[in-house]
Formats: C-alpha cells, structure tokens, sequence
C-alpha cells in the first residue's frame, strides 16, 4: 500500500523528469552520471558500493582503476571486502532506500504542513459564507469581541458571527485581522486567567451573551508535531552511521573508515538505525496526532537530547577501544531478543491505538486487549507502548555493555514515567469504568 | 610516503618510539610540574594564588606550548598518526591565547579566567601525555585510556568558554595601549581588537562544528570576508579619529 502510494506521490511532487520505470537501479543513473560516478551496472560487483552513495576509493578496494574506454571490469577481480563492508552497505541502502521511499509522502506532507499551519483540517470560514447564511437566522448572530488577556486592549471586533460558529472559525477570523498570529498559536479563553478554550467548541454552548468577550493570548512561534519528530528522529540515525563507518576527525587517523571486528557493533548499529527508522515511518503513517502544534523551543530542546545523546552513545560502542560485553555471545543474544520482543510490541502497542481512533475522528476509548499477543500486556498497562520502549533501551544498553546508553534508557524512563503517570490520571477521570488492575507503566509496581 | 618507509624498519621503530618517549617525558614532566605547583599554591594560599598564577608557572607554561609546536612536524613527517588540521586549529588557538593575549598584557595576567583557563589546559595536556608516554613503551591502564578518550567531552567547551572570556576582557587593553595594531602602508589597517573579536566568532563556530571541517573552512571564508569588509569600515573611520601608533 504504502510503496505505490509513494510513488505516486513521487511522482507527484518531482515533476515529469522522473524515468518510466521507478525501480532502484534507473533511480540511480541520472543522478550517478551528474556526479561522476559509474551508474550500476558498470562494474557488476560494484552495486553496494553505489548504494552506499559513496565514492570509495578503487584503491581501498583493490580493485583495477576504472579504463578510459569504459566497459565492465573483468568479473575475476572481485572487490576483496570484509563482511562489515557488505553489512554496512546493506544498512545504507536499506536507510537509503527508506528514505526515498518516505521522501514523496514526506515532502507532500511538509507541504501540506506549511500551507495550512493550524487549520487542523477543519474548513474556514470566510465572510462569504457567513452572508449565504439564510435571512431568518441573522437576528440571531452574535458578536464576538476579543480582548488581549495581559493588557485588555481591544484586538478585534468580529460582528456577523454565527452562533454554531466554533471557537477554530473565529480563530481564523480573527487571524484575518492579526495574520501574524495564526491559529495555532492563538489561546483564546472566557476568563484572562482561566483555562484555553478548545477548537472544537462551539460559541452557542458558551456561557456568553450576545456579545461574547474573549481573552487572547500568544502561544508563541508553534512548529507542528510531526515536523518536530521527523527532525529529532532522523539526527540520531544519521549521526550514528557517521560515527559506525567511523568518518575522519572523530577517531585517530588510522582508523578512519575502518570497521569494528566485533559482531556486537554491527550488532547495535543495526539495532539502533532500525529502531530509528521505525519511529521515523511510525511518524509519517502510524500516529494520529491529537494537538497539532507544539512552541517553536521544543524542537531546540528535544533535538539537542535525541542527538546529543545519540552522538555519545555511538562515541563509545563504536570507538576502536570498545570492549565486547562480558559474557560474551550468550550476553548478546539474550539481549538481542530482547530488543526485538519490545520492538514488536511497541509497534503492535503503536497499530491498536492507531486502530482505536478512526481517521479525523478525536472520540477517544479505552484501549483493550486485541488478538496480538503483544496488545495483551493492555490487560495490565495504561501505556504499554512506553513499557515496550524502555525494555528495547535495556535490551540495548544490556547488549552494548555501555554506561551513556544505561544513562539514556533512565532519562527516557523517568520522562515517560511521567507521561503514563499523566495519561493514566486522565484516563481515570474519563471513563468510570477504566479497569483498577492497570498500572501506568510497570505491571504492579509503578 | 618514503619517509613512512623509512620509519617502518624495527631498528627505526626503536628509535621512533625512543624520541617519541623522550618528548611525550618532557611534556609530562613540565605540565606535572604546573600540576603540582598549582595545587600546592592553592592549598597553601587559597583563593590569593589565582592572581599570580602566571608569575608562577606562566614561563614553564609558555615552553610546553611553544614545544607541542614540534606535534605538527610529527604529525607531517608521519610518526604520529593523526589528522593534522585538528592540531593546527588547536596549537594555533593556544598560541594565541597564551602568546598574544596573555602573555602580551601584563594587566590580563592578573585575572581570575587566566588560572582557570590553565587549570583546563593543564588537566588535558596531563592525561594526554601521560597517555600517549605510556602506550608509546606498551603500557596500558584501563581508567587511563578513558579518560583520556573521554575528557574532552566536557573539558573542551569549557576551555572554549574561558578562552572566550579571556579574549573579551582583554580587549579594552588592546583598544586603549594600541597593542600589535600598525598602520600598514597600503589602506588596510591592522586593528587587532577587530582582530580578536572576529577570532571569538571563529573559535566558537569552529568548536561547534569540530566534525564538520568542511563547514568551518566556509566559516573561515565568511570571517575573512567579515574581517575584510569591516576593517576597511573601522580603520578609515578610526585613522580620521586618532592615529595609530608607528
């Protein structure tokens, strides 16, 4: 669904200069050509390296330089590589490959995105409209008068208002007035001091006059969710791969471009860009996202956490110096199924509440149990979405043996610690039903 | 590279490793000194020892760093594997810091942010040579090679930060002594506040970005460009006020 989806979105957004058939290797020829690389097909055993999209030096390789006249090298001159190699080739191209994959509905959405900041999908409501409304229901429209909640200067008067009018219409009339301001960072409430009124309420049910005053106040510069978590998703993957294949600068000079002869490295770079990678396409096709905005400093802040964090992680597992864990294989594999067992779970965790809320809808339920095995663990957690995610983080911390993954699996417990603990409360005071086994987070304890 | 080839022979490694030893010793032996004498200072006189730190220890201090410029040529010659724009960015830095803002202002020697930035300097260059002298004979210790891998992580902004703070206070010494500032004969001047100040925006946009070299030779570029652009503004306008010293 979501391949020929893309690429008609592809197809879509990058014009008719795309070629007929969309299969990797034709992907590769323009653009190969433009920048002076063989297009594959050149040298038969050369295609993981041109998928890795870096021009290596023929000389690293041991290979034949390339002859004037063109044509395939000799097929007797295979490229003497290690395994590493050929894995770190099929990590690039896979994250390559995804990318592309995800860049059609991902530019789309961007689009998408920045057009209608803070429409939330509801429609507009223009003056137009408002005058098609019929005769007998202009006695009763009211007026809306918007005041600043720190200062109470008048921002706006909108008479003509609608009584089912609700509160996203007037937000996006009032951003007629103040373009600078626009919905999504408006904060409008009945009382200067009091709670912010939601998009979907309507001004007939409000507890105003004919004229009702409300407060606005500034949100600041908002940025939307999924562009904040497509940015502090893909820093991670991207800085972990530069310091596996071990870039010049970072470590001494004889060990540039070199690669690990541990399995458990391999190992974690795998585990860690699929992890990754994961959340990334989680982001563009699996979340429904409730709020659509969130301040403009967030992004600073998550982005400096995700990445920081992510830098020294891969510092230290793929340092020359790294030093396998201490029980060896049996180590690795115990915590390796472990990462895998949390990530299946999460993912599942991720499907059910995406299948709980019908598209566009904002009704909200209590999640159950479903025929997965993983979504059983609902039986027991509010959250278990947040569960899964901290045992994939012990798993890898259990399997790298290394102290700033340990440190990152806590903080990112005691944060979402506090998001179940939140999440649990609201379910509570929302459904009188809400089942008393549940805990937040960890079954029975916590 | 011949001169690779010449080393590579186990009679030359011998000697290598010798002459390495015998530098990475003295080294050692002058940032320990500093150590030491640092720490005896403070405990025997408290807070008082900061002002004259650079009485004390600023010449010893002004040879180990004039010596790690012999790095360089051991980094080009190829007896020490290691990147050499890396060292040159940071030799350069603590030349100038050390040579041209301290050491040149005798008012700047006095300050608090100069112990400080020793101390920094100091506690680096002491894991590194330790370090480097030992695994340079074969021995290893554990903890050593941490923190000799991983020392950097907090120290380096930190040194970023003094080094910041230095050059800021020195600055209205430079403006008011006219220090290292010449009036060239073609229409550029060299005012050396300008100078510095457009050092700082380097230093923090080069650290920030230490793995992207790239990036800060294009930083480079554009403070060059600055440096240029604003200079011919500055020296026009201060050659009409004052006139610079001959």
């Amino acid at each position: 669904m979501g391949f020929l989806q893309a690429q008609g979105a592809l197809r879509a957004v990058l014009g008719p200069g795309l070629p007929a058939d969309l299969s990797p290797s034709s992907w590769w020829t323009g653009p190969c050509s433009a920048l002076g690389w063989d297009p594959p097909g050149a040298h038969p055993g050369h295609l993981p390296t041109v998928l890795l999209g870096v021009h290596v030096h023929w000389e690293v390789l041991q290979l034949e330089p390339p002859r004037p006249g063109g044509g395939a090298a000799p097929r007797s001159l295979l490229p003497r590589r290690s395994a590493a190699w050929l894995l770190g080739d099929s990590v690039w191209g896979s994250f390559i490959f995804s990318w592309a994959v995800a860049a059609g509905p991902l530019r789309l959405h961007l689009h998408r995105s920045w057009q209608c900041q803070g429409r939330h999908g509801l429609p507009s409501s223009t003056a137009a409209e408002f005058d098609r409304a019929s005769p007998a229901q202009s006695a009763s429209r009211g007026e809306v008068e918007i005041l600043d909640a720190k200062t109470r200067e008048k921002l706006c008067f909108l008479d003509k208002v609608e009584p089912q009018a609700t509160i996203a219409e007037i937000k996006n009339l009032f951003t007629k007035t103040h373009p600078q301001w626009y919905p999504a960072r408006q904060s409008l409430r009945l009382d200067p001091k009091g709670k912010s009124l939601k998009d979907e309420d309507v001004l007939q049910k409000l507890p105003v006059g004919t004229t009702a005053t409300l407060y606005f106040r500034d949100l600041g510069a908002q940025i939307s969710w999924v562009t904040v978590f497509l940015t502090e998703y893909a820093g991670p993957l991207f800085i972990y791969l530069l310091f596996y294949f071990r870039v010049p600068f970072i470590y001494g000079r004889k060990y540039d471009f070199t690669s690990s002869r541990h399995t458990v490295v391999h190992l974690a770079c795998i585990c860690h860009s699929f992890h990754y990678i994961k959340r990334l396409l989680e982001t563009l096709f699996v979340h429904r996202f409730s709020h659509g905005t969130m301040p403009l400093r967030n992004i600073f802040k998550n982005c400096t956490y995700y990445w920081g964090f992510a830098a020294w992680m891969a510092y230290y597992i793929n340092h020359p110096l790294y030093t396998p864990p201490t029980y060896g294989a049996q180590q690795v594999k115990l915590a390796l199924a472990i990462f895998v067992i949390c990530q299946l779970g999460n993912f599942s965790i991720h499907m059910a509440l995406r299948d709980l809320r019908p598209a566009g809808s904002k009704t909200r339920k209590i999640p159950y149990p479903t025929r997965n095995p993983f979504t059983w663990l609902f039986l027991l957690v509010s959250c278990p979405n947040y569960t899964y995610e901290v045992g994939s983080w012990i798993g890898f911390a259990i399997m790298t043996q290394c102290l700033p993954v340990a440190l990152f699996s806590l903080v990112g417990f005691t944060q979402m610690t506090i998001w179940a603990k939140g999440k649990h409360r609201s379910y509570l005071k929302e459904f009188r039903d809400y089942p008393p086994l549940r805990m937040p987070i960890i079954p029975f304890l916590l | 590279m011949c001169l690779k080839e010449v080393f590579s022979c186990i009679y030359c490694r011998y000697r290598k490793n010798a002459y390495l030893f015998i530098y990475y010793l003295i080294q050692f032996c002058g940032h320990s000194w500093i150590f030491t004498n640092m720490t005896v200072r403070f405990f025997s006189f408290g807070k008082d020892s900061m002002v004259d730190t650079f009485y004390a220890i600023g010449l010893v201090m002004q040879l180990c760093q004039s010596i790690s410029l012999l790095e360089l040529l051991h980094i080009y010659v190829g007896i020490e594997s290691n990147h050499l724009l890396p060292r040159i960015l940071q030799l350069t830095e603590r030349i100038i810091v050390l040579f041209m803002v301290i050491t040149s202002q005798e008012e700047v020697q006095e300050k608090y942010v100069v112990c400080v930035l020793f101390i920094f300097w100091n506690l680096l260059d002491m894991v590194r040579y330790t370090y480097s002298m030992l695994s340079v004979i074969g021995i290893s210790y554990a903890v050593l090679t941490w923190f000799s891998q991983t020392l950097w992580m907090p120290i380096y902004p930190l040194c970023v930060l003094a080094e910041a703070f230095t050059i800021y206070q020195s600055l209205p010494y430079f403006e008011s002594f006219g220090t290292y500032s010449t009036k060239l004969p073609f229409d550029l001047s060299f005012y050396f506040p300008y100078v510095l100040k457009i050092y700082l925006m380097m230093l923090f946009v080069g650290k920030w970005l230490f793995c992207s070299v790239f990036a800060f030779f294009l930083c480079f570029l554009v403070c060059a460009a600055i440096y240029l652009g604003i200079n011919r503004k500055v020296c026009k306008r201060a050659r009409d006020d004052r006139g610079y010293l001959e």
